[in-house]
Formats: C-alpha cells, structure tokens, sequence
C-alpha cells in the first residue's frame, strides 16, 4: 500500500517536472523567433495552429453559446419580476454565471475536445514515425517548428474562444428577451452587463485563457512526447491528456474564481 | 571536404554495431559502403551526420569533430539522405525540401524556389512538389531527400541505399548526376549500398564486417 501510494507520489512528481521542463523548454525555444527566416516558419505554423483551434471552433463555440444565452439566460430574465434593480441583478447574475464560470469553461472544454486531442494525435503520430528525428537530422528544432506555435495559439485561441462566446451570450439572450419585453434597448441591457465588468473580471478572465490554454497545450505536448514505438501508445496518450487536461483546467477555473470572489 | 573516422564504437543497448572501426574519406571522393542485413550501415551514416551519438573514438569533418560542430555549420556542411521515410507527413513535398534551407539561412521565397525547381528538374521530380508524402513510392522518396539535401549543396553527401528500387537506367542517370556534383563542387560522397546496386562512380567500395569496415575494392 505504502510502496503504491510512494510510486503514485513518484510519478506525479515526475508529470510535473516534466511540465515545467517542457514549459522552459519552449521558452528557450523561443529564442529562434529572433531569426528572421525561422519567424517567417514560426509564423505559418502559428497562423495554421489558431486557424484549426480558434476559427474552426466558431461552429461549437455559437451553438452552445446561443444554446446558453437564448435559452437559458433569457429565461431568467423573464422569470424575474420588472424593476431596473432586477436588471441590475440580472446583469450581475450573467457576469458570474456566463463570463467569470461557463464561458471559459465550456470554451476550455471546447478546447481539449477539438483542438487538444488533435494536438496529442499529431504529434503522437511524429513521434511514432521518427518524424522528430527528420528535424534533428536537418538540424532544426522539432520543439521551435511543432511546439512553439501550439504553446502560443492555444492561450490566443482560447481568448478568442472566451470573447466570441460571451458576444454571442449577450447577443443571444438579448434577441430572445426582446420578444418578450421589446422596450429594452440593446445599450441598456450591454451597459448593465458591462457595468459589472470589473477590472478583476478581466484579469481572471485573461489569466484563465493564458494559463489555462498554455497548460493545455503543454500537457498535451507532454502526452504525445510519451508515445514510443506501438499505434497503441497515440491513443493512450489521447486519452491520459485529455484526461489530465480537464482535471488541470477545471481546477484552474475554481482556484482563480475562488481568488476572484475573496478578494 | 574529408571525413575521417577512427576508433570508432557505436552500439545501442546490448547491441554493438562498430568496434574499433576506421573509414577515411578525402575531398571530392565517391565512396560506397557496401551493407548486409542490420550490420549497423544506416547507423554509421547517422553517427556521421550527428544524428546519432557514438560510444567512443574520433569522427572528423575537415578535421572538425562532428559531435563538436554547431548545428548551422552541420547543415551547411554535412547531408544525409534517409532510406525509407525522412520526410514530415504534415508538409508536402515543396515544403519538406524548402524548410531546411529556410530554416537556416535568409534566403528569400524566389531564390528558394528557383533552386528546388532546378534540383527537382534535374532528378525529374517537379511534378511531384505539390504531392503530399503518403503519395509517394518508396523510390520517390529517396528522391525527394536526395532532392532536400542537393538544395544545401553540402560538402559531405550521406546517402542510405538510394539505388534500392531504381531501373537500371533511372540508377545510372542519378549516379551520373551525383558524380558531376562532386566533380563540380569537390563534395565527398559516402553512400551505402545492397545487393545488386551499382559501384560505378566509387573511387573505392567497402564492407561492414565483424563490426569493422573493411576495403573491399579499390
């Protein structure tokens, strides 16, 4: 028992050292953006990284987002009784419930879904079929050409992810609430909404889609770094990261929103 | 450019491929190395383009330890052709051969593709720049890396059994092509070979035998 729960210790500790190395490894990496040419190579697979995670999420990221705000959070609405402290409320209800907890929730699950296991499945694939070492044997970077463009599109996409959810949110639920009570202006109901957007809202928000997103990213690099010589292994390694994935980002959501309401 | 190898020992676990093996290589020299069945030939190739890491001994290049050389001045200096695969599923052909080169140096998009339009030309592959690698036969392959490393124009050419495949007549249209590259830039070339494959441009051909290299003909 004790030699079980010791060598569970072990390798918990090793995943995080693992993770911080890869994370310093990257930033080390980093260092190539210097070169004009490598930019230009940075570049194409950044653009080609923010367009299969952020863009191509637009879909999902509009369904559940007009799911949320015209169902959902226009339903509240009308539940509540008239009065401009009601909508006071309201506006407070929604920035709590939609911009600080579901938005990057559901954007972050979003995120491992789509973009994350695709991540763990391509790079899975290089790893199995020495594709890494083609890089190494050209002397180039394998961790400059392939990870440095997920480290960074990831946060970026999610940012997006967040922004473009909430838009719909409130859009959304405007539409639907103005079938009932079409007096209310579209100023009104975003200044009410933006009213309760705090400084502290922004900063939790980017701070879950900048960590959040990078920690994704990485652990997802991490899990296809594992993948050894059988097919078997890319799908073990989808699995262990999704998987850590969702433990590590819904802990994130609730420690920084934690953070948020204490102080 | 030379390639001097001494003392040399490369093995991977319990498995030892060279023992005290000794190879020397002088500059515009054609050189094949003749290879059985797993005797360590695409390893040695390796080792010299520091892909791989040796135990011990010594592996210059223009008297320069290989394992000592900055990576730009490897890739300037030292390319080696894969046998099977060497090329990045996700990019296609066009880009697998213009990466290296603009990875390491500054050379602008038509300068590029001028040059890889005029290898691939000569190789009789441009019509197959736009393929993505799952479309490609295994000779094509060789190739397209054969292709990637005459871009750099390097000084020492490492070729794993690129003849394996080829028509008689395709093998001595592309030993002809890489005879007049080393001729006309005073490049080495070290290519392993298999049963049945041409010498005819070697200046010397040796055997992996009992973990060592050994002349096998002048």
């Amino acid at each position: 028992m004790i030699g079980l729960f010791g060598s569970y210790l072990r390798g918990l500790f090793s995943y995080f050292l693992d993770i911080a190395g890869l994370l310093a490894l990257t930033i080390k990496e980093s260092r190539h953006l210097i070169h004009p040419a490598r930019r230009t190579i940075f570049w194409m697979m950044f653009k080609r990284q923010l367009y299969n995670t952020g863009v191509r999420a637009i879909g999902i990221n509009t369904a559940i987002a007009l799911i949320i705000g015209s169902l959902m959070m226009a339903r509240l609405y009308a539940a509540l009784p008239p009065g401009k402290s009601m909508v006071e409320f309201y506006a407070n209800f929604f920035v709590i419930v939609v911009i600080r907890e579901l938005g990057p929730l559901i954007s972050g699950v979003i995120l491992i879904a789509r973009s994350a296991t695709a991540i763990t499945a391509e790079l899975g694939h290089l790893k199995l079929y020495n594709e890494f070492e083609v890089l190494k044997a050209q002397q180039m970077s394998p961790v400059f050409i392939f990870l440095l463009p997920v480290f960074f599109a990831f946060p970026l996409s999610l940012l997006l992810m967040f922004i473009f959810f909430n838009a719909v949110s409130i859009s959304s639920a405007y539409l639907v609430i103005l079938l009932d009570d079409p007096s209310l202006s579209f100023t009104v109901f975003l200044s009410a909404i933006l009213a309760k957007v705090t400084a502290l809202e922004v900063v939790i928000t980017l701070s879950k889609a900048l960590i959040g997103g990078s920690m994704v990213g990485l652990i997802s690099l991490h899990f296809s770094g594992r993948v050894a010589g059988r097919f078997t292994d890319i799908s073990r390694a989808i699995s262990s990261s999704t998987t850590a994935q969702l433990i590590a980002f819904f802990t994130l959501n609730v420690v920084l929103s934690l953070m948020a309401y204490k102080l | 450019m030379s390639l001097d190898v001494k003392h040399f020992y490369l093995g991977f676990a319990d498995l030892s491929l060279f023992e005290d093996a000794q190879l020397s290589i002088a500059e515009g020299e054609i050189v094949c190395l003749s290879t059985g069945v797993l005797d360590g030939g695409t390893s040695f190739l390796k080792a010299c383009a520091g892909i791989v890491p040796y135990q011990s001994g010594t592996l210059l290049v223009d008297g320069e330890e290989i394992s000592h050389m900055p990576a730009d001045k490897i890739f300037r200096k030292v390319a080696y052709c894969y046998e099977s695969g060497g090329l990045v599923s996700l990019f296609t052909v066009y880009n697998n051969i213009a990466l290296p080169l603009k990875y390491h140096r500054n050379f602008d998009n038509d300068f590029v593709a001028k040059r890889i339009t005029s290898v691939a030309e000569l190789l009789g592959i441009a019509s197959i720049l736009e393929y993505d690698v799952h479309q490609l036969n295994d000779v094509q392959l060789r190739l397209v890396n054969l292709a990637r490393a005459l871009v750099i124009r390097p000084r020492l050419l490492l070729a794993d059994e690129l003849q394996s495949g080829m028509s008689p007549a395709m093998r001595e249209q592309i030993l002809a092509i890489l005879k007049d590259y080393c001729n006309q830039t005073r490049a080495s070339l070290l290519m392993t070979t298999t049963a049945g494959d041409s010498h005819s441009i070697a200046d010397r051909v040796y055997r992996i035998e009992n973990k060592k290299i050994i002349l096998e003909s002048p």
